[in-house]
C-alpha cells in the first residue's frame, strides 16, 4: 500500500493540529493509502513518525502555520506544505492527487 | 476538579443574532459552572484566536478555543443554535449552527496533558461524519452522554517523551 507521512501543528495546538491529522488519516482510509501523521500540539508530540515511515513515504505533508520541529528528518524527500485549515478541507483531494501522481 | 463537560454546558436552542453574542453567552455558562477565573481575559483570548483565523471547520460547525489564563478548569461548552450565525467574515458560506467551545488553561507548565489529549480526541472525531450527525440530531442528554463517553478514552498514544523513553 502506498504510504504518505505528515506532520501537523497549529498556533494554539489544541484543536486544528488534531483535526487536520485525522482528516488526512480519514482521507487515507477512503482512498486506500496508508497515511501516518505526527501531531505537534500543546499536548506534545504524539504518534511520532518512525524512520521507516519517512523512508517508505512517497512524500511528506507538512502544515505551515507554525514551525515544524525536526524538519531535517525529511531531507531529500518530496515535501508538500499547506495550512491546517486547507489540510482539513482538502485532505481528500490532496491524498487522491498524491495517489495518482505517485502510482 | 471539574469534569471536562458538565450537563449544564450542553445548551440546546441557544438564541443569538451574532457570533459575538454566541461567544459571550457560552462564556457566561462556562463561568457559571466554575470553569473560568477571569471571564474577560477568556473572552479576549478567544477573540484573539478568532481574529487570527475564524474557527469555522465546515459542516456548520464552529469550534472557538484558546489556551487562556482566564481558565481555571479545562472544559467544554456545546451549543446548538436556534438559528445559524455567520462565523467567518472571510468566507461567505460559514453559517454555524453547532458550536463547540474549548476552554483550556493557559498555564502550560501545569497544563494537563491528559486533558489536552482528550480534547484532541474530540477534535479528531469531528472529522467523522457519523459522529457529527449524531451530535446534530441527538437530544442534549444524548450529546452529553456521547461526548462524555468520548472524553473517557484517550485515543492518542503517548510518546513517552516526557519520561525520556525515546
Amino acid at each position: 500500500m502506498m504510504k504518505i507521512a505528515a506532520v501537523t501543528a497549529c498556533p494554539s495546538g489544541v484543536a486544528h493540529t488534531y483535526m487536520a491529522a485525522e482528516a488526512l488519516r480519514e482521507a487515507g482510509r477512503r482512498n486506500g493509502v496508508e497515511v501516518v501523521v505526527e501531531t505537534q500540539g500543546a499536548a506534545g508530540i504524539d504518534t511520532p513518525l518512525t524512520e521507516e515511515d519517512i523512508r517508505d513515504a512517497v512524500c511528506i505533508i507538512l502544515s505551515n502555520d507554525v514551525k515544524i520541529r525536526g524538519e531535517e528528518r525529511f531531507a531529500g524527500k518530496k515535501i508538500l506544505r499547506m495550512d491546517v485549515n486547507d489540510l482539513m478541507e482538502k485532505a481528500g483531494a490532496l491524498v487522491k492527487k498524491i495517489r495518482i501522481a505517485f502510482s | 476538579m471539574l469534569p471536562l463537560l458538565e450537563r449544564q454546558c450542553v445548551i440546546d436552542e441557544l438564541t443569538a443574532k451574532t457570533k459575538e453574542d454566541v461567544l459571550v453567552q457560552m462564556g457566561i455558562r462556562l463561568d457559571a459552572e466554575g470553569y473560568l477565573s477571569d471571564r474577560t481575559q477568556f473572552a479576549e483570548d478567544l477573540n484573539e484566536r478568532e481574529m487570527k483565523y475564524p474557527t469555522y471547520i465546515g459542516y456548520g460547525i464552529g469550534i472557538p478555543h484558546c489556551l487562556s489564563d482566564g481558565v481555571c478548569e479545562d472544559g467544554l461548552c456545546i451549543a446548538r443554535l436556534a438559528s445559524p450565525v455567520r462565523w467567518s467574515d472571510r468566507k461567505k458560506d460559514s453559517d454555524v449552527s453547532l458550536v463547540i467551545m474549548i476552554a483550556a488553561n493557559g498555564n502550560r507548565e501545569e497544563a494537563n496533558v491528559k486533558h489536552l489529549h482528550l480534547l484532541a480526541s474530540l477534535s479528531m472525531l469531528l472529522m467523522h461524519e457519523d459522529f457529527r450527525e449524531s451530535i446534530f440530531s441527538g437530544t442534549p442528554d444524548f450529546i452529553y452522554q456521547k461526548v462524555t463517553e468520548v472524553l473517557g478514552t484517550d485515543s492518542l498514544e503517548s510518546t513517552g517523551e516526557a519520561e525520556g523513553q525515546l
